[in-house]
């Protein structure tokens, strides 16, 4: 039981991890809140699923196209609407991105109605073996579609953004842009340039992320990403706000705390509905003793401000969310 | 003289918003000149510099570089076009290594893969404009070099700061000021620029560093390099300098050269403490 949380904590953060770095990538470059990540990821689930009925192909060609189609939407993003508000701080694109949010989402819901779809792929049972949790004696079953494969996937990815930032001049140039624009631009940086590369590169992820989620939960629908998108904000803000590495490190520890209550709650009888205090909890928790999070460090002036009013609407929305499931 | 102006900026009137503070300032450098700008705090030193780099409206005036007018241009294509700037405040990019700080300074020199994408681009880009007789500048800048020349150019900048090899791989932002107006002052000389404009590069520092920092600057004034400084310890300024500017609030106020500014008994009285 303990084991099998553990494992699906871990299938968890993959997903959560891939949306996480996204949506700190802009964060680290626009410094706002994507809002529109978590529809974002909901597109690229859907056309994943288009793309296979429509190429008859397999869902890898699936997954490839949807991953170029959100990092092209996401390019038009910014063309058409975040550059135009660039330099009048963080509340005008935020609502932006709500209102981009909205149409996407209903958009979706026009185009494919609210039922669930799935990717269809068929799960040879042979595929699905047992292992004993050590602890209990338990028979823990590892389903390879819904687990192995987000897991592996997600570790490559990690992998590839972390060399992109690291090594390459444009990973380079966009951390250089993050932590500060105006000498970027002085040292000769096209900082448009990588304004646009940075939204590709999050649309990627996101894209990567929807199609993950839609595996993992096997189930399609226009509230896909924005489902998440609270948890990915507390793996983001846990981490440390436009740290990629931070939002790694965020999505595993939000989403195995998250799954470790489950065992917890049949010991203690606790209704299981409070699994969400869990990841907003240890969120204020670590706000409350380090506001930079756990990997970032202090940043300018301005933003505690707008960490404190997103803090407040993430407790604000667990609560409610709280109450309608409870 | 005769000798054509490195840089010359003409009646410059600029601000950050509608009001201006810079109300038609002129300043000059020579080729291989050093000239320092002095003047009380919000006098408008700083402005000057962002104006004459891009960094803020100019609304009058022209910024003539080399014979070439840059008035209006966008950072990105002055720094490509010979002249560097190293600013006051938030010089470094603190969560960068060292060594990275370095390799931005050298982001427009292309190598490797980003060689070939700015010669393709180079090609294409200039291909279409001549085809559809457009005018403009292309989006990618900077030249196309080796790795070995671009490695070169950070071999040699440590070999003036040679305090920097053993941070390299540290953290910029763990530095000390010292250390970080010399990651700075190296940043803004990868590309072996003609002109380097320096923002207060002795702010904050203990007076033995001041020494050390106005020493390295002296010895790439005498590689011949053109400099504008500004510089809150008027004395040592214009100690070091060719020729001084005195602004204030916003307009010329004294100009000459540093000797006679020095002398100045106005200047004295109200700049060199008596
Ligand atoms: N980013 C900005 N936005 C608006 N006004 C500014 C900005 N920066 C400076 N100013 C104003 O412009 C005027 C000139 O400032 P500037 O920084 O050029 O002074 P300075 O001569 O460099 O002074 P210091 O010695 O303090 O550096 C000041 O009145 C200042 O308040
Ligand atoms: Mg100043």
């Amino acid at each position: 039981m303990v084991l099998q949380a553990l494992l699906n904590g871990l299938v968890e953060a993959s997903v959560i991890v891939l949306a996480a770095m996204g949506l700190s990538l802009i964060y680290g470059v626009k410094k706002f809140p994507n809002f529109a990540h978590g529809d974002m990821m909901t597109v690229g689930a859907y056309f994943a699923l288009w793309a296979t009925s429509t190429l008859r192909a397999g869902i890898v060609v699936g997954l490839i196209a949807s991953i170029i189609f959100v990092a092209i939407l996401a390019v038009v993003f910014e063309l058409l609407v975040f550059s135009r508000l660039e330099g009048r701080g963080p509340v005008a694109p935020l609502i932006a991105s709500v209102g981009l949010a909205l149409i996407l989402q209903n958009a979706l819901r026009v185009a494919y109605g609210t039922g669930q779809l799935t990717y269809g792929v068929p799960l040879p049972d042979s595929w699905v073996s047992g292992v004993t949790d050590p602890l209990t004696g338990q028979l823990v079953w590892i389903n390879p579609l819904q687990g192995v494969v987000p897991l592996v996937f997600a570790a490559v990815v990690v992998a590839l953004i972390t060399f992109i930032l690291q090594y390459t001049k444009l990973g380079k140039a966009m951390r250089a842009t993050s932590d500060n624009a105006d000498l970027a631009r002085v040292t000769g940086i096209d900082v448009r340039l990588v304004r646009y590369a940075t939204w590709a590169l999050s649309g990627a992820l996101a894209a990567a992320g929807g199609v993950m989620l839609g595996f993992r939960v096997n189930g399609i629908q226009p509230l896909l990403g924005s489902s998440v998108l609270l948890l990915v904000f507390a793996a983001v803000i846990l981490g440390g706000i436009g740290s990629p590495y931070g939002a790694m490190l965020g999505a595993l520890v939000i989403s195995i705390a998250q799954n470790l209550f489950f065992p917890f709650a049949v010991l203690t009888d606790t209704p299981v509905q409070f699994v969400l205090i869990v990841p907003f909890g240890i969120m204020v928790l670590v706000l409350l003793l380090r506001p930079q999070g756990l990997a970032g460090r202090p940043l300018g002036f301005d933003l505690p401000p707008l960490r404190a009013e997103l803090r407040k609407l993430a407790e604000s929305v667990s609560h409610s969310w709280r109450r309608l499931r409870g | 003289m005769t000798v054509a102006a490195l840089l010359s900026a003409e009646g410059l009137v600029a601000g950050y918003g509608e009001v201006p503070i810079l109300h038609g300032v002129s300043a000059h450098v020579d080729p291989g000149e050093l000239v320092a700008i002095i003047g009380p705090n919000g006098a408008g030193k700083s402005t000057l510099i962002k104006a004459i780099f891009g960094l803020i409206r100019v609304t009058e005036g022209t910024v003539v570089f080399e014979g070439e007018d840059i008035t209006r241009r966008p950072p990105e294509r002055i720094v490509s076009r010979g002249i560097s700037y190293v600013p006051q405040v938030a010089n470094t990019f603190p969560a960068l290594t060292v060594r990275e700080n370095l390799e931005m300074g050298a982001y427009l020199l292309n190598y490797g893969i980003s060689g070939m994408i700015s010669r393709v681009n180079g090609a294409v880009v200039d291909a279409l404009r001549k085809l559809l007789g457009l005018g403009g500048a292309r989006r990618w800048y900077g030249r196309t070099v080796t790795k070995a020349y671009m490695e070169g150019r950070i071999e040699a900048v440590l070999e003036l700061f040679p305090d920097l090899r053993p941070y390299l791989k540290t953290r910029t932002g763990k530095l000390s000021g010292g250390q970080q107006q010399m990651v700075a002052l190296a940043r803004a000389l990868i590309l072996e620029p003609k002109l380097l404009l320096i923002d207060e590069p002795s702010a904050g520092l203990a007076p033995r560093l001041v020494d050390a920092i106005f020493r390295r600057i002296q010895e790439i004034h005498r590689a011949g390099t053109g400099m504008l400084i500004v510089e809150q310890n008027a004395k040592k300024a214009l100690g070091m300098a060719d020729r001084g500017y005195v602004l204030e609030m916003g307009r010329n106020r004294f100009t000459g050269p540093a000797k006679d500014l020095l002398a100045n008994p106005d200047v004295r009285r109200m700049y060199l403490g008596g």
